[in-house]
């Protein structure tokens, strides 16, 4: 049996590996874009083939959970004591991929890849202060402002060179 | 115009963390990522032919163009998109969120550079140079300060 330390170095791999794949997918993305002349339509064709993959890899992994209980039962009772917003999360993965299609050959990779980073960054900072949609309250502080101003710098300098 | 394009990036970016807070709270109801991500696409696939029926007025033959064009563009995008969000999900519970950004940031950045440098995927050329490797490393300095504390 392996050591703990050794599956470490595994999974960071796996992390650093996927990670590269990342802005791949995004230039392949704007490849399809040039190929069909609508950024709408290249999002739509990676959503698609997304969305299939993923239901082939639900009915692979969770498909005891799946067909145990009745699943129309089951998904009635969450829909029915949900909030709305539950299900819009996808809507904002489309705009994230259609803009970063459109973004991407204009300002390249680099800047494509730094900027949304530090918008995440800064909102995941306000969802954080604020302890919206039921995550654990953590204040922002010196260090946190700190952190944004030296990725706004580091944002300069790749923007600038 | 270029300082549009800048913001527009920011504010994609800005998205990100919401879909994950609540696609991580869609998890907890449904009890599994996987169906969560799942649901997650299909909305947003109906949302997308939606918004392109209204939108976008060649829609039949910039359909059509897809039969000309080669395999991996086609399925590609949505693959590499698919194998990212599982490895983000199975990486979380053992590394940790910190560590799970922080290597997955680097990737990006590595092959961001990469892409730039070399002018893949047709993206225009822009070599690697000093300035832009130090704002690579502020930026994960950053990263790594705001995950900290």
């Amino acid at each position: 049996m392996k050591n703990k330390s050794s599956y470490l170095i595994i999974y960071m791999l796996l992390g650093l590996f996927a990670g590269m794949l990342s802005p791949i997918q995004t230039s392949i993305n704007s490849e399809l874009r040039n190929a069909v002349h609508s950024p709408l339509v290249a999002s739509l064709v990676s959503f698609s083939v997304g969305t299939v993959a993923l239901i082939l890899l639900v009915l692979l992994i969770e498909h005891r959970r799946l067909f145990k209980t009745n699943p129309l039962e089951k998904g009635k009772r969450v829909i029915s004591k949900s909030p709305w917003w539950l299900w819009i999360g996808g809507v904002l993965g489309v705009i994230f991929v259609t803009a970063n299609i459109f973004l991407l050959p204009m300002i390249g990779a680099a800047l494509t890849v730094v900027l949304a980073l530090c918008g995440q960054m800064v909102i995941a900072l306000v969802i954080d202060h604020f302890g919206w949609f039921g995550v654990p309250k953590h204040s922002i502080n010196v260090q946190r402002i700190f952190g944004i101003i030296v990725m706004v710098a580091g944002i300069f300098l790749i923007q600038h060179f | 115009m270029i300082i549009l394009l800048l913001i527009a990036g920011f504010i994609s970016g800005m998205t990100i963390p919401v879909q994950t807070s609540i696609n991580s709270r869609l998890g907890l109801q449904v009890k599994s990522p996987y169906i969560a991500s799942a649901i997650s696409f299909l909305v947003g696939t109906l949302v997308l032919l939606l918004v392109s029926l209204l939108a976008e007025p060649h829609l039949a033959s910039d359909i059509g163009l897809l039969s000309s064009i080669p395999w991996w563009m086609l399925i590609g995008g949505g693959f590499l998109g698919v194998f990212y969000l599982t490895s983000n999900i199975l990486l979380l519970p053992r590394l940790g969120s910190a560590l799970t950004v922080v290597v997955t940031l680097l990737g990006q950045m590595i092959m961001a550079l990469s892409i730039d440098h070399f002018g893949w995927f047709h993206v225009p050329v822009h070599e690697l140079n000093g300035p832009r490797l130090i704002g690579i490393g502020l930026m994960l300095v950053g990263v790594f300060v705001i995950k900290k504390y």
